[in-house]
């Protein structure tokens, strides 16, 4: 089997290990989109897509993995081209195409709103970007404490969680007090 | 009002873990005791949200440069051939 992804790899393991996949990956999914009569950009477009569906997929422990890394991703992409551009004309959200995915292959449907293009998130970006990093290295890829503690220089994973919890209050004030007065949270 | 360790705990644990019955039950007496507690559940969750948007934003940013490295630098160019000469047919 080929090598699955370890949730706990740090960010330069990451860059070795997605460079990887694309060159195994990529070329099933071109010769499918190629034959299919789409593009390039539309090759790109839905093996990118897989890629964060399957990443997110294989953090949560929602896959069971009995196939090799490519093959599922793959078939992600393939099922994504095949919603996408054959029984859609409109272009879907990466959400609710995560959605319908988990919906097919009987997995939790979590709903999530598009709130990237607030200016609430923009602020996090910026203003509170460490503890963003901090908190997306632990709830979004699904580190251990240890690891957290390791990448971002704390003691050990109780100063690490002690962290956590400080700039989870901070993020979260932030989100309350910005919501109220910008109110575009879900623009 | 800043939400206390507790508070923070007890919501995490609601909202990222299976709660059972027992603890479902004892979470809508908790809300019956302390009403503005839905507004602090409310407020974690769209943190949370925020935290998981970042964190996608984050990796896609990190696939797009693995993109770029494969589609421009010289030690890949035989995959970028192999991939353009699929869409030069």
């Amino acid at each position: 089997m080929d090598a699955k992804l370890n949730t706990d790899v740090a960010c330069n393991d990451r860059e070795v290990w997605l460079t990887a996949l694309y060159k195994k990956a990529f070329p099933l999914v071109a010769t499918h989109v190629c034959r299919m009569g789409g593009s390039f950009d539309d090759a790109r477009d839905v093996f990118q897509d897989a890629l964060v569906i399957y990443y997110e997929k294989s953090t949560q422990r929602e896959l069971t993995l009995k196939h090799s890394d490519k093959a599922y991703v793959f078939g992600i992409a393939r099922y994504l081209w095949n919603k996408r551009y054959k029984e859609s004309t409109k272009q879907l959200s990466i959400d609710q195409l995560n959605a319908d995915f988990d919906e097919e292959a009987g997995l939790i449907d979590v709903a999530k709103q598009e709130i990237s293009s607030s200016r609430l998130f923009k602020l996090l970006q910026t203003a509170g970007q460490k503890c963003m990093e901090l908190l997306s290295a632990f709830y979004y890829e699904k580190l251990s404490m240890e690891k957290v503690g390791e990448r971002f220089g704390f003691s050990g994973p109780r100063s690490a969680t002690v962290q956590k919890f400080k700039c989870l209050e901070k993020i979260k004030e932030t989100v309350k007090e910005k919501s109220l007065s910008y109110e575009d949270i879900l623009e | 009002m800043k939400t206390s360790l507790n508070e923070l705990l007890l919501i995490e644990d609601f909202l990222l873990t299976n709660p059972s019955g027992e603890e479902k039950t004892l979470m809508q007496a908790r809300l019956l005791l302390q009403p503005e507690l839905q507004e602090s559940i409310y407020w974690q969750q769209k943190t949370y949200r925020l935290v998981e948007t970042y964190g996608r934003e984050q990796f896609r940013k990190e696939i797009t440069e693995v993109h770029r490295k494969l589609f421009t630098a010289p030690e890949h160019l035989s995959f970028r051939q192999m991939i353009m000469r699929l869409f030069s047919k």
